[in-house]
């Protein structure tokens, strides 16, 4: 990202799923704010609800003791999504989905969010907690990218 | 890289305003918006009889019912084409995809035939990247996808 100045947007979400459209649509926001076209405004919005979701189901694992924080930074070229829980991160990816092998039974209908995420954003890392908790997932969108 | 407080822990019973949109329905909280669906039985441009699932609201983990419970409705028997209906749908995510991938699975094995309509140029997007597409043509209307079947 950029060194211009930037804004930062901060939230924590209850560990109930439903919550991750209350980060996908302040996502939303923030990259209206920042000029972003609207088909990257989608990319974005369904990027932040499958971290976020992610997070409730396998980082928190649905314990509603627990939180997720979402922290936003808007540049003006770029828009990065930091997603945390209390989870120890992801071991390894899971494979592209296929959906020959989900349709033949061999591949379980779900399992698509993490493919997604890597589909509609420019950037992706998955960072495990140095203390075996505290993981989260960054997001990076570009403004400039041009859609396929 | 920016700093970050250490927010995964435990949660501050402090609400945010964001929280605060959540939607109040019969007395119990709910930010999702239930699934809501229908079933229209129309005849395609050639005659043949088309039954329209139509759905509205959210579709992810709890539409389980709405998708798959207004399915299993359908006689088996006399419905051989099943056209989705997404105009009246805003979100979709990947459980709502996973539901509406067994909605396929259970319809090629009861040897029936699946389209849809009606879904945004992004939701249109993602199931072609899912590779629904291949099972499911897509359809901009009604009006199209009637024509075509």
């Amino acid at each position: 990202m950029s060194e211009s100045k930037s804004t930062t947007v901060e939230m924590r979400l209850p560990t109930k799923l439903g919550y991750e459209k209350v980060a996908m649509s302040t996502a939303a926001s923030v990259a209206k704010l920042q000029g972003f076209p609207e088909d990257r405004i989608e990319d974005l919005k369904t990027a932040v609800a499958e971290a976020c979701i992610n997070a409730i189901e396998h980082g928190n694992r649905l314990d509603e003791k627990l939180s997720v924080g979402v922290v936003l930074k808007a540049d003006s070229d770029a828009l990065e999504v930091k997603v945390l829980d209390d989870g120890k991160g992801i071991g390894k990816q899971p494979p592209k989905p296929d959906i020959d092998r989900k349709m033949h039974g061999e591949e379980d209908p779900r399992g698509m969010g993490m493919f997604l995420i890597q589909a509609l954003v420019d950037e992706v890392e998955w960072v495990p907690g140095a203390d075996g908790k505290s993981s989260y997932v960054r997001l990076v969108i570009k403004l400039d990218k041009q859609t396929a | 890289m920016f700093s970050i407080r250490p927010i995964g822990h435990r949660r501050n019973r402090t609400v945010s305003p964001a929280i605060q949109l959540k939607q109040e329905i019969g007395g119990k909280s709910k930010v999702q918006s239930e699934t809501k669906s229908r079933v229209d039985q129309l005849k395609s441009s050639q005659g043949y009889p088309v039954a329209v699932l139509r759905f509205e609201g959210d579709i992810a983990s709890t539409s389980k019912d709405a998708v798959l419970g207004a399915y299993k409705t359908l006689p088996k028997e006399t419905t051989k084409l099943i056209l989705l209906d997404f105009t009246g749908v805003e979100y979709i995510n990947s459980s709502g995809i996973a539901l509406i991938i067994q909605l396929l699975i259970e319809a090629s094995n009861s040897g029936q035939k699946v389209y849809a309509f009606g879904l945004s140029p992004h939701f249109t997007k993602v199931f072609t990247m899912v590779g629904i597409t291949k099972y499911a043509n897509l359809y901009p209307n009604q009006a199209a996808a009637l024509a075509a079947l």
